[in-house]
C-alpha cells in the first residue's frame, strides 16, 4: 500500500502555521504594560506560596507503579479476544481457561498489594519498624502541608 | 520531488537511530531517571524493528513479541523506579555518579 | 491437546503456584516471623523437583507450538535449580531472621526467578528466551535490592537493573534482527534455515543479530567485557542472593547459550569461534588476576565467577555437534558442581554475618577452624572444589570440560585454561590457609546458626559425594547432552 505522506505534511504545516500566526498577531497587537502582579504565576487568584518544585509524596509513585503494571498487562486481552472464536475451535475450553489463569495470577498481585495496605492512601497496617513509625508521625504532624521546606529536609542521613 | 513511499529500510534506519540515541543516553547521562527513559527508548526502537520486519514478512510472531516486550518493559520500569525511590530516600539524589558506595 | 502439554512443565507450574501461595500467605496471614513461609517454599520446590525427575526418562517433546521443549537437558537443569532454590531458601531464612525489617517476599522472588531459570533452560524459541530471561532477571534485580535498611543492597540492585535492562535491550535487538533475516524465532526452524544457506551466511545483519544475542547472554554470565556489574552487585547484594545469582543465573544463561550454539551448529561456530575464544581467554585471565588482589571473600568470589565463566566458555567452544558430545556433557556437569560450591561459599558469609551488616573480610575468617571446625571444613571443601583439587566435584567438572577441549584439538586453549586454574588455586587455597593456619584476630568472626551450617554442609557433602562418585551425575549430564543431539 502506498502511503501518501505528503498529505500529512501539508496538514502538519497548516496546523503549526496557524498556531504560529495566531501567536505572532496577538503578540504584535496586544498592549505591553508589564507589572509584578501580571508576571507572578497564576494560582487561582491566591498569592503564590513557596516553590512549585516540591517533592511529591512517595505514595503517588507507588500508585503510578501499580497502574503501569496492571494497565499494561491488559494488552494481552485484546489479541486473545480477537482470535478467541478460532482458538475455541482448536483448543476447546483451554482457550478460555488459559486467560482465566492469567487474570487470576494478575488478581493475586492485586490482592497482595491490597493485603499489604498499599492501596490505601494512608497505610492501614500497623507500623512495622522504626522507619515506619517515624514516617507515620511525620505524616500525622501535618507539617508537610503547611511548611513545605520540611519536605526538602526530610531525607535521613545515610545509615550503613 | 522525493519518493513518498516508505519501505522496510526507512523503518530499520529510524529504529537504529533511536536505539543509538538510547544507548548514548544510558552511557552519557548521569541522571538515573533519564537512564531509565533511554532504556525504554531502546526497547521501543527494537519494537519498531520487529514490527517493520513482521509486516514485511507477513508473519505474526513479531506482533506477539512486541506485546511481550511492552509488558516486560513496564515490569522493568516498575521495579527500577521502586528501587530508585528507595535509594533516593536514603541518598537524596538520582545522580548515578554518587551511587558509588560499593566501589570503595 | 494443551492440558496434557501443561503436565510436561509441571515443575514450573509448581514453582509459580508456590510463589502465588507464599505471596498470599505473606499478605493475608501476618506472622511475626517468616519461617513458615520458608517451609512452604521448600515444599513447593521439592514438588517441582519430584515432577522434574519423572520428566527425565521421557523422550524429547516439543510443547506449545515449539516454544518450549521438555527433554532431559531441561530436566537436568530443573534439578540443579531445585537444589539451588532449596539451599537459597534455607540460607535466606537464616538471613531474614536477622533483619529488623524482614522481607518475606524473598521466598516469592526466589520461586518465581527459579521458574524463570527452568523456562530459560527449556526454551526453544527466541520469544520464550526473552520472556523467561526477564522473569528470572526481574526477580533477581529485586532480590539484590531486598535489604531495605541497606543502601548498599539497593545500590547493588539498581546497578544490576540498569545494566541488566541495557543488556536485555541488546539481546532483544539481536532477536529482532535474526527474526527479520530468517523469518522465524523457533530454534529448530532457525537451525534448518541456517543449514546450507549461502545467502544467510553472508548476511551482515544476520550476524549482527547473533553478535547482539551473545552480548546479552554474555552479560548474564559475566563475560569480559560485559562483567563490570559483577563485583559491585555480588558485594552489595545479601550473601544468600549473591550465591543464588552466581549459581542459578549463570547456569540458566549457559543453558540457553548451549542450546543456541547447538541450534546454529556448524555455521555459527565457524563464524563465532575466534570471537568466543578471545572472550574466553580474556574472561578467565582477567577474573583470576583481579581475584588475586581481593581481601574480601565476596568480591573474590565475584571475580572468581568471572573466571569460571571463562572456563565454561572454553567448554562452549569445544561443542562439536556430534551425537555424544563430550563438551556439552562437561558443561552440564561443571554447572552442577559450580552451583553447589558457590552456594556453599556464599553460605559461609551468611553463617558469620550479623544483624548489623554482612561480614565477609578475609581477615575475619582467620582461625575460624578453631571455633567452627565443621563450617570451616565445609568452606574448605567448597574452596578446594572451586580450585579443582581432586576428590571434589570441581575437579571432575574441569577434567571433563578441558578433556573435551583437548579432544577437539584445541590444546593451546586447554593449556591457557589449566594455567589459569593454577593461578586461581592460589587465592582459593589462601582462604583455606586463613581458616586453618592463621591466628584469629581481634574481630574474628563467630557464627551461631545451625541452619546456615547445615545448608553449607549439604552443599559440601554433595560436592564430595559427586567428587567420589561422579558417574551418576555424569550419566544425567550425558542424557541431557544426548537430548540436544537428538533435537538438532
Amino acid at each position: 500500500m502506498q502511503l501518501h505522506f505528503a498529505t500529512v505534511f501539508v496538514f502538519l504545516a497548516l496546523a503549526v502555521g496557524f498556531a504560529v500566526i495566531a501567536m505572532v498577531i496577538s503578540w504584535a497587537l496586544r498592549p505591553k504594560k508589564p507589572g509584578t502582579v501580571k508576571e507572578s504565576p497564576y494560582e487561582c487568584g491566591e498569592q503564590p506560596e513557596g516553590s512549585p518544585w516540591i517533592r511529591f509524596n512517595v505514595r503517588f509513585y507507588l500508585i503510578a507503579l501499580f497502574f503501569i503494571v496492571f494497565d499494561v498487562e491488559v494488552v494481552f486481552l485484546l489479541p486473545w479476544a480477537v482470535v478467541f472464536k478460532e482458538m475455541l475451535a482448536v483448543l476447546g475450553s483451554f482457550a478460555f481457561w488459559e486467560m482465566v489463569i492469567f487474570i487470576a495470577i494478575l488478581l493475586v498481585g492485586l490482592a497482595y498489594v491490597w493485603g499489604k495496605g498499599d492501596l490505601a492512601w494512608v497505610k492501614g497496617l500497623p507500623p512495622r519498624d522504626e522507619e515506619d513509625l517515624e514516617a507515620l508521625s511525620w505524616y500525622e504532624s501535618g507539617r508537610f502541608s503547611t511548611d513545605r521546606r520540611s519536605v526538602h529536609t526530610s531525607a535521613k542521613p545515610e545509615g550503613v | 520531488m522525493f519518493d513518498a513511499s516508505v519501505g522496510l529500510n526507512h523503518y530499520l534506519l529510524l529504529s537504529v537511530l533511536l536505539f543509538v540515541i538510547g544507548v548514548a543516553g544510558v552511557i552519557f547521562r548521569r541522571n538515573a531517571i533519564i537512564m531509565f527513559m533511554s532504556i525504554e527508548l531502546m526497547l521501543t526502537s527494537v519494537n519498531l524493528t520487529i514490527l517493520a520486519y513482521s509486516r514485511y514478512l507477513g508473519d505474526h510472531t513479531g506482533h506477539v513479541l512486541v506485546l511481550f516486550v511492552f509488558a516486560v518493559a513496564a515490569a522493568e520500569a516498575a521495579v527500577g523506579l521502586a528501587i530508585l525511590v528507595e535509594l533516593f530516600r536514603k541518598r537524596d539524589t538520582v545522580d548515578v555518579d554518587r551511587f558509588r558506595q560499593l566501589m570503595e | 491437546m494443551s492440558w496434557t502439554e501443561l503436565s510436561y512443565i509441571a515443575p514450573i507450574l509448581w514453582l509459580v503456584a508456590g510463589g502465588v501461595v507464599v505471596l498470599l500467605l505473606e499478605a493475608f496471614v501476618p506472622r511475626r516471623d517468616s519461617d513458615h513461609l520458608s517451609i512452604v517454599s521448600a515444599v513447593f520446590l521439592v514438588l517441582a523437583g519430584l515432577s522434574a525427575n519423572t520428566g527425565l526418562v521421557r523422550t524429547s517433546q516439543s510443547l506449545f507450538h515449539g516454544v518450549l521443549r521438555a527433554d532431559a537437558f531441561g530436566s537436568f537443569f530443573a534439578l540443579i535449580f531445585v537444589i539451588i532454590g532449596l539451599l537459597t531458601v534455607s540460607l535466606g531464612a537464616v538471613y531474614l531472621r536477622r533483619q529488623s525489617t524482614p522481607m518475606p517476599e524473598f521466598y516469592v522472588l526466589v520461586l518465581f526467578a527459579t521458574a524463570g531459570m527452568m523456562l530459560l533452560a527449556s526454551s526453544t524459541d527466541l520469544v520464550s528466551v526473552f520472556l523467561s530471561l526477564e522473569l528470572m532477571s526481574i526477580g533477581v534485580y529485586v532480590l539484590a535490592a531486598i535489604e531495605r535498611n541497606s543502601s548498599r543492597s539497593q545500590e547493588a540492585g539498581f546497578k544490576y537493573l540498569i545494566l541488566g535492562a541495557f543488556a536485555s535491550a541488546f539481546l532483544l535487538y539481536g532477536i529482532a534482527l535474526i527474526y527479520g533475516t530468517t523469518g522465524t524465532t523457533q530454534f529448530e526452524v532457525l537451525g534448518a534455515r541456517m543449514g546450507g544457506n549461502a545467502a544467510l551466511a553472508g548476511n551482515l545483519v544476520f550476524w549482527a543479530g547473533w553478535g547482539l544475542i551473545i552480548v546479552g547472554v554474555g552479560f548474564k554470565v559475566a563475560m569480559v567485557p560485559f562483567h563490570q556489574w559483577t563485583p559491585d552487585v555480588y558485594a552489595g547484594a545479601p550473601a544468600p542472593v549473591a550465591g543464588y545469582m552466581a549459581a542459578g543465573v549463570k547456569a540458566a544463561a549457559f543453558a540457553v547459550l548451549v542450546r543456541l550454539i547447538w541450534t546454529g551448529m556448524p555455521l555459527l561456530m565457524d563464524k563465532a569461534a575466534p570471537l568466543l575464544m578471545g572472550f574466553a581467554i580474556v574472561t578467565m585471565t582477567f577474573g583470576n588476576i583481579v581475584a588475586l588482589a581481593q581481601s574480601n571473600l565476596k568480591r573474590m568470589l565475584a571475580y572468581s565467577a568471572i573466571a569460571h565463566a571463562g572456563y565454561l566458555l572454553v567448554g562452549v567452544l569445544a561443542i562439536s555437534g556430534h551425537a555424544d558430545d563430550a563438551a556439552t556433557r562437561g558443561i552440564l556437569f561443571y554447572l552442577a558442581a559450580y552451583a553447589l560450591m558457590n552456594i556453599g561459599a556464599f553460605g559461609a558469609v551468611t553463617f558469620v554475618s550479623r544483624r548489623r551488616g554482612e561480614r565477609s573480610e578475609l581477615a575475619g575468617f582467620a582461625g575460624l577452624a578453631r571455633r567452627h571446625p565443621w563450617v570451616s571444613f565445609f568452606l574448605a571443601v567448597c574452596m578446594f572444589s572451586l580450585a579443582g583439587v581432586p576428590p571434589t566435584a570441581g575437579f571432575w567438572g574441569k577434567f571433563y570440560v578441558f578433556g573435551a577441549v583437548i579432544q577437539q584439538g584445541m590444546v593451546g586453549l586447554a593449556v591457557i585454561a589449566l594455567l589459569n586454574s593454577a593461578v586461581a588455586a592460589y587465592y582459593y587455597l589462601r582462604v583455606v590457609v586463613y581458616l586453618y593456619m592463621r591466628e584469629p584476630g581481634e574481630d574474628a568472626y563467630i557464627g551461631d546458626d545451625v541452619q546456615a551450617s547445615a545448608a553449607i554442609g549439604v552443599a559440601a557433602i554433595l560436592l564430595l559425594w559427586i567428587g567420589l562418585f561422579p558417574s551418576s551425575v555424569l550419566e544425567l549430564a550425558r542424557l541431557g547432552a544426548a537430548a540436544l543431539a537428538r533435537t538438532f
